[in-house]
């Protein structure tokens, strides 16, 4: 268990980490925002001995992607205009427009990882035990993902 | 600006709803849910506790923990099916799902022959059919805190009821499949209140049910001093099972979309599409992962050489004799027939898998050498590379996924082969890389330089002039991929 000081402290320093992660398996930003406070919470009654900050992330991506499946399987799961959200994000330029865009698009099998991978600069072999699959399959995810990103991301790709 | 820079802009621009801290910390303190200032950590000792001094204390068949008593039993479903579940009596129990120990399980007694599996923990076969047969055991949680133990069997031929070395066990015979694979063919279910547990035991068709009830007795379970997660234990029991269910139908269904359209398997392909087709000897354009620049970079590929035999001599060195391939081989190094059977899948609760149509062909070892070269001026590091093949057949509109059909007019779900890998992937590489998973990478490439590699495949002597091979490094080989075919499969038919 942490201290009220010290846990104020890492919910700031993650809450928009598992917003972000859940925001891109759910595409909702209100479902997003209840796997937040539902992650969080968990994390304040947890008893879990974490052994350095990196484990306590992988546990909270862990957790989050737990909470996000028992979401997605929800009647109750909200769907909303993901246009109308994008728009309040003030996006700096067009191509950042169209790469959240093409981003929630995809499936989100590949939108997960891609997060995983181009945000919160995750190997591949980090993300398939993250998410308890094959290395395999990880990479094949991320470089589907990727192909359909690069159409859209032609003019500004470099290496 | 590159890939990863621009992602990064976009999502740092998402954020939680600012009131999220506060309205946590409202839900908190509604639940009462006090907080010391000062941490509190374990100091778990290790403990050993030896099953057999349990055994004193069991005469019943039912094992208190706390007020509770948990007791084991199973229920038939449909004619073939089995649940099999461990219920409570009298009080519910309180079960502080934190303190749930991680288990370091060992055998006190291994038959004669039989050996850990090399780089496995809970694995155990006899050392003439390494990974095959043997043991194989998995804990699962018995009580959750919301739910107890329960999983279904499927395929059971018979079942009984046990005490194994004071515990609480059901003992399950399955019906398999004829293969010449060594199949697991019975389980053992053991139940450690103790632990919060049970054991299941997987046991192999080559192993009978006095050995395995000897060695279930004979194991050794210790608290490692590490406890299973609180949180990740509440999902351990749907989590297991629904991975098993992924696994059976050897597809990732995480969302709806998996049954869209889009992501169906594609099993014709157009002649447009397969335009980039490649022959042995022609240079190819792709690009490969790079891990550490975390970016994808261009090389060429071209197969050079492709030669196909009955044993080892048609590998250009002696690596191969350590592979996968290897182990496939019959008693005289030389590749085997193959069981070729055509399967109708039934679920295991009212309709039993059976083989309708089987026959048996030759195989052959394929080896196939291709080089890589780096285009770019920089050096390369840790480059990924990976080999498979598929099969195909050609029609009147382009291509098709080839499978191989039975002599009679029967009905069947699936093919099944005894002695073809069915993930079509190479199972020995020359080239190997102290790096990733598996090692199948080439170390390094200096700017315009060449690496060569020798890869290695078992395959059925009919699919020998339908062989397509994938260098793509996504190992897709039993459907058509958009990205496989615009960087175009090698034509490699024999």
């Amino acid at each position: 268990m942490f201290t009220d000081e010290h846990f104020t402290y890492l919910a700031d320093k993650y809450m928009d980490t598992v917003f972000r992660l859940a925001f891109s398996y759910l595409k909702s930003q209100a479902d997003a925002d209840d796997i937040t406070q539902n992650v969080l919470l968990k994390l304040y009654r947890t008893n879990t001995d974490f052994q350095s900050e990196a484990h306590l992330k992988n546990w909270l991506i862990r957790v989050t992607i737990n909470e996000c499946k028992q979401a997605f399987r929800s009647p109750w799961r909200r769907t909303e205009d993901i246009q109308n959200y994008a728009n309040t994000l003030a996006l700096p330029a067009e191509e950042h427009h169209e790469l959240f865009q093409t981003v929630m698009s995809l499936p989100a099998k590949y939108r997960v990882v891609l997060y995983l991978y181009y945000y919160e600069d995750h190997t591949s072999d980090e993300i398939a035990r993250m998410l308890d699959l094959p290395a395999a399959t990880v990479r094949t995810r991320l470089a589907r993902g990727r192909e359909r990103l690069k159409k859209v991301l032609t003019e500004a790709y470099t290496l | 600006m590159n890939e990863r820079q621009i992602y990064k802009e976009t999502f740092s621009r998402l954020h939680a709803s600012p009131d999220t801290l506060t309205e946590v910390m409202n839900m908190a303190k509604h639940e009462n849910i006090t907080h010391i200032n000062t941490a509190k950590r374990r100091h778990p000792a290790r403990k050993l506790i030896a099953i057999v001094a349990v055994a004193a204390v069991l005469v019943t068949g039912a094992v208190a923990a706390g007020t509770a008593i948990y007791k084991m039993r199973s229920e038939p479903i449909g004619e073939y099916g089995l649940s099999i579940m461990v219920d409570f009596e009298n009080t519910a129990p309180s079960v502080e799902v934190g303190q749930t120990p991680i288990l370091d399980i060992t055998p006190g007694w291994l038959p004669e022959g039989m050996a850990l599996n090399a780089g496995e923990t809970m694995k155990y076969s006899y050392e003439e059919t390494p990974f095959l047969g043997g043991f194989s055991m998995r804990t699962a949680v018995l009580n959750t805190g919301s739910e107890t133990f329960r999983e279904t069997v499927t395929n059971m031929e018979s079942r009984e009821s046990l005490t194994i070395a004071g515990h609480e066990a059901e003992y399950i015979t399955l019906l398999t499949l004829e293969s010449d694979s060594v199949a697991f063919n019975q389980r053992l279910y053991i139940s450690y209140p103790e632990y919060n547990q049970v054991l299941c035991i997987y046991i192999g068709e080559d192993v009978d049910k006095d050995t395995a009830v000897k060695f279930a007795e004979d194991l050794v379970l210790t608290e490692s001093g590490e406890y299973l997660d609180e949180e990740i234990v509440k999902y351990h029991g749907e989590r297991y099972q629904e991975a098993e269910k992924t696994a059976r139908t050897a597809e990732m269904p995480e969302d709806e979309e998996a049954d869209s359209p889009d992501m169906q398997r594609q099993m014709t392909a157009t002649a447009a599409e397969m335009a980039n087709l490649h022959q042995i000897g022609e240079s190819f354009e792709r690009e490969v992962w790079q891990e550490d620049v975390a970016a994808m970079v261009p090389v060429s590929m071209k197969v050079t050489k492709v030669a196909v035999g009955d044993d080892g001599s048609i590998f250009s060195s002696d690596g191969w004799a350590e592979s996968d391939l290897a182990s496939r081989l019959d008693e005289n190094g030389r590749a085997p027939m193959n069981t070729i059977q055509f399967v109708k899948a039934g679920d295991g609760i009212s309709v039993l898998t059976e083989i309708v149509a089987e026959k048996e062909e030759a195989t052959k070892l394929v080896a196939v050498t291709f080089q890589v070269t780096n285009n770019t001026e920089e050096t390369l590091e840790h480059v990924h590379y990976l080999a498979n093949y598929l099969t195909l057949e050609e029609t009147a509109e382009g291509y098709a996924i080839w499978e191989p059909v039975p002599d009679a007019n029967v009905e069947y779900d699936y093919v099944s082969m005894s002695r073809v890998w069915g993930d079509c992937g190479m199972r020995y590489y020359s080239v190997v890389d102290d790096y990733g998973n598996g090692g199948n990478y080439i170390p390094s490439l200096a700017p315009g330089e060449t690496a060569e590699v020798e890869v290695g495949f078992l395959v059925s002597e009919s699919e020998l002039d339908k062989l397509y091979l994938n260098l793509d490094g996504t190992g897709i080989g039993s459907e058509f991929d958009e990205g496989s075919m615009a960087i175009g499969y090698v034509d490699i038919r024999q």
